[in-house]
């Protein structure tokens, strides 16, 4: 049976935010602004070992932060539980925030780049689901059809809320349920392949034919693997491991503040002086409903967000702090991070990726990236799980996992050979503090002379 | 907080062979962020909870919340039941409740100056001028000036009568400059990502340290932006303690987690090289080599006296003369493998069920000076700060690079390096070390980032080590 499986109700959570931010901006007095943002979910994990539960659980969480911004443009910001039941208990809340703000900002300097609140906008997006109950779960993931599996990983399911309103009349909403399961299969060898199924409504039968196609590719990974030597070889890179690359953009390069500040590789990009493949197309798109276009800074990003077209680089992700700061308009990018990334397609079917890599290396899946000279744009990695030695287009043999050191200039640019034009969702399974929003569209691509060094 | 507690937990019908456990998180954190002379950040978060534990035929099931009502409580008890008889029929194992021993006690950071003493008007002053500092010259682009306090206070009881109570402070400042000039660009920092992390007050928050700290940022940087490549070739690698923690932490630290080798974080964080028969057994590192797990040590970032399941916590030697001793397990993991373990069942807050976690891991000091470790080197580099860090799921192939190194020539140090960067096999890395400093070369850090398990969680470890010095590793600069 699928019901609804949040214990909090999202109606009374919504009227209690409302509440609490009406309270709030009353107290505010001449020219002091403020915003509030909420960030609240119930949900249910369960983390699975060897085919069983290793630990099983709920939990129910509702944060609130507020920006207080004084007349002087001193900022303080707080956050803390919001677990208050009635108006009085909200308004002593409201209150006592607004009374510390005032105190914590006194003698601090203002902040020149400060964005103050000063447009009205609204929204409200709730997605619905289907979600299994938590009694259910347990035997819907790890059922009869599962027995025997090595299943490994995480099962995460129920209400994410994500609210936004400040002193100048914005108010936004979104909440989603959904759910899920990041899981891989694991051989005796020690070799595995790694997958999700997520969405918004449980559908026993599609899970099970996940696990089952991701049984199935087991197979080729029975075989002994081969010894790969350090050097350059043509390889496929999955969506999976495409957007681990793409990742690396998040940090710093793509950030309109990095490149003022002369660290991001993209400067020489800008510059002029490197190049992506015009096969490469970059942009965030909030259409794909993985995330709100609000962000807790304030801003408001439209849907979609061009970053690269056809190679050429179009803009970086910009906050109103930057352009504050250096006068680039922003386009409502608070963190200056990717949140909802789609990278463009090519003309390769995926089925026949094997046969256009001919001899080479099918990379379903990369392991803890970082920069190895980051204003070069030089990435370093892992390859992991199911990994594929293909010779003349035929997958033969699994490999010994190898480290690669490489450019995003090559791997985007002078090394693109190929982009799959058939692409995949890859969720957002973060959920450090709490469950993340986001998702990814994400094509595989093929890379002349990629560079393995151990 | 106690009382209420207990009151909630005498409300609940146990069954024999069940127990309960009631975990109380609060949090309260402040971070103040200044670049470029401009306030950055000004933040304050508070974070309380409960999780409450419910062991059911062998099974634990958790159920969390931040609402802090007896009847909240009740009602979350109630999950956590639930939780644990719906898991019990597919329980991967079946514990017993000597794995959340009766542990009774307190624990308290030890604070010589509270940070509290300092208005946030003076913690700001003195952050605009470690930023101004900096900024030595022109070729500086920017810099940052971080500094977070966070006070933790926990209060356990359970079933079984456990009941204890701990209160951490913790510091962190993180110092960062970067630099250009004749399109090189470049980035100093205090030690590396917030490895400026201590257990205590404003002791470590004295403006002449910190001062300290920010000139050598400055003058390194210049150092740095006028630096050769560091060389491509196979050398002598002699690692400061700052990265000496980096090291330690991901090829000593998580391959000997209990929990990886059984499996459980195959699907995150990865798996272990080492073997669950390993233990006793393998040379892990040459005969120098000795590492601990130490929760007493005063000060480190990750000291504490009990487990976040109630396991009285005491150094133990993980690694000795090389060889392979104990396992980073808990109660719950030494059950499950047989291997010896510590208390180090630990879990990022009050909504986090807690795991197999580092604490404090240390590489105990050797007997040679810093001067005999360079003197006794013909050809090396000298590396201090990490920048970069990568490793394989199974802890063994890695990849790491620094912020700053000099060049060693006939035993001594020489010219400035940027952009170095070193790579080797653990199994093979630790059998090179040749030579491990003194108690006078001992550095002791932290982090509040490592991440880890399903749902992820980020805790804070400790990380103390002498300088040491390693022969024939792969060394190599930035891209060209």
């Amino acid at each position: 049976m699928k019901t609804s499986a949040h214990i909090f109700d999202e109606q009374q959570l919504s009227s209690r935010f409302s509440l609490f931010c009406e309270h709030f901006f009353s107290q505010l007095s001449g020219g002091e602004s403020a915003r509030v943002s909420l960030a609240a979910e119930q949900t249910h994990f369960l983390r699975m070992s060897r085919g069983a539960v290793r630990q099983n659980g709920t939990v129910e969480d509702a944060q609130v932060q507020v920006q207080f911004i004084s007349q002087a443009g001193q900022v303080f910001e707080l956050s803390l539980p919001f677990v208050g039941e009635n108006s009085n208990a909200l308004a002593h809340l409201a209150f006592g925030i607004v009374s510390k703000a005032r105190t914590q900002v006194q003698g601090i300097p203002a902040d020149p780049y400060v964005n103050r609140p000063a447009a009205r906008s609204t929204s409200s997006v709730s997605h619905k689901g289907q979600l299994l109950n938590p009694n259910e779960t347990v035997e819907a993931v790890l059922g009869r059809q599962q027995q025997g599996d090595d299943l490994v990983g995480i099962y995460a399911g129920g209400l994410t809320v994500s609210a936004l309103a400040d002193s100048a009349g914005m108010h936004h909403w979104f909440s989603s349920e959904s759910f899920f399961v990041d899981y891989s299969l694991w051989l005796t060898n020690g070799r595995a392949v790694k997958s999700s199924y997520a969405g918004r409504t449980w559908e026993q039968d599609a899970y099970e034919q996940s696990v089952a196609q991701t049984r199935a590719n087991l197979e080729i990974l029975k075989k002994p693997q081969r010894v790969l030597k350090p050097g350059n070889y043509r390889v496929f890179l999955a969506p999976s491991a495409t957007s681990e690359l793409l990742n690396m953009l998040s940090w710093g390069a793509l950030s309109e503040g990095a490149l003022q500040r002369k660290d991001s590789p993209l400067c020489a990009v800008r510059a002029g002086e490197k190049s992506f493949s015009p096969k490469f197309s970059l942009k965030e798109n909030f259409a794909l409903g993985f995330a709100p276009r609000f962000s807790n800074d304030g801003e408001l990003a439209p849907e979609v967000i061009s970053l690269f077209e056809n190679g050429k680089f179009v803009q970086a992700l910009v906050s109103a702090r930057t352009e504050k700061e250096f006068g680039v308009p922003s386009n409502g990018c608070g963190s200056e991070r990717l949140r909802t990334p789609e990278m463009g397609t090519g003309t390769l079917a995926m089925s026949d990726a094997c046969n256009a890599l001919g001899t080479g290396l099918y990379l379903s899946d990369l392991h803890y990236l970082n920069w190895s000279d980051a204003i070069q744009g030089r990435v370093t990695g892992m390859t992991r799980y199911a990994c594929v030695w293909v010779e003349n287009g035929e997958p033969v043999c699994p490999i010994q996992d190898m480290r690669f050191d490489e450019t995003l200039f090559r791997c985007f640019g002078s090394e693109l050979a190929e982009v799959t034009r058939e692409t995949e969702v890859i969720p957002e399974t973060s959920t450090y503090v709490r469950r993340a929003l986001g998702g990814a569209r994400v094509p595989g691509i093929l890379v002349n002379n990629f560079q393995f060094t151990l | 907080m106690e009382q209420l507690l207990k009151k909630v937990l005498s409300q609940l019908s146990i069954g024999s062979n069940q127990w309960v456990g009631l975990r109380y998180h609060r949090e309260h954190a402040r971070t103040r962020e200044v670049r470029d002379a401009h306030p950055e950040s000004n933040r304050g978060s508070e974070s309380a909870g409960v999780m409450i534990e419910w062991l059911v035929d062998g099974q634990f099931g958790y159920a969390a919340t931040p609402d802090l009502c007896e009847a909240s409580l009740l009602r979350t008890a109630a999950l956590a039941h639930g939780n644990a008889v719906s898991a019990a029929r597919r329980a991967l194992y079946r514990f017993d409740t000597s794995r959340r021993p009766p542990s009774q006690g307190i624990y308290s950071s030890k604070v010589s100056s509270p940070l509290a003493g300092l208005s946030d008007a003076e913690q700001f002053e003195v952050l605009v001028s470690l930023t101004k500092r900096m900024r030595t010259s022109e070729a500086v682009i920017t810099a940052t000036a971080w500094l977070q306090n966070v006070q933790v206070e926990s209060c356990f009881v359970s079933s079984n009568g456990a009941h204890f109570e701990q209160d951490l402070s913790l510091v962190s400042v993180a110092l960062e400059a970067v630099g250009q000039r004749n399109g090189v660009v470049q980035k100093r920092s205090n030690h590396g990502l917030s490895a400026y992390s201590y257990q205590g007050g404003a002791e470590f928050v004295l403006e002449k340290i910190l001062a300290q700290q920010a000139d050598k940022v400055a003058v390194q940087l210049h150092e740095l932006l006028e630096a050769a490549e560091c060389p491509n070739e196979t050398t002598h690698l002699v690692l400061a303690p700052d990265q000496m923690m980096l090291q330690i932490h991901e090829s000593i630290g998580h391959p000997l987690e209990l929990d990886r080798i059984l499996g459980d974080e195959r699907n995150y964080a990865g798996s272990s090289f080492v073997k669950l028969e390993d233990f006793g057994r393998l040379q892990y590192g040459s005969e120098l080599l000795n590492v601990t797990f130490d929760p007493g040590v005063e000060h480190e970032f990750a000291s504490y006296a009990f487990d976040d399941c109630g396991h009285p916590a005491h150094r133990e030697f993980l690694i000795e003369k090389g060889v392979l001793k104990r396992g980073l397990g808990s109660l719950e993991s030494q059950a499950r493998s047989g291997v010896l373990g510590v208390a180090n069942q630990r879990a990022s807050s009050w909504n986090r069920a807690p795991i197999d976690r580092m604490a404090n891991i240390n590489v105990e000091p050797g007997e040679k000076s810093f001067e005999q470790i360079i003197s006794g080197i013909e050809r090396g580099v000298f590396m201090e700060s990490n920048k970069s860090w990568s490793i394989d799921d199974y802890r063994n192939k890695f990849q790491f690079g620094c912020e700053y190194a000099r060049v060693i020539e006939n035993g001594k140090l020489g010219r400035v390096l940027r952009n170095p960067n070193y790579r080797g096999v653990t199994s093979d890395f630790w059998k090179k070390l040749v030579a491990v400093g003194d108690p006078s070369t001992l550095g002791v850090f932290g982090t509040p980032y490592c991440g880890k398990g399903e749902p992820n969680q980020s805790i804070r470890v400790g990380h103390a080590s002498p300088v040491c010095a390693f022969a024939g590793v792969e060394v190599f600069g930035g891209a060209q």
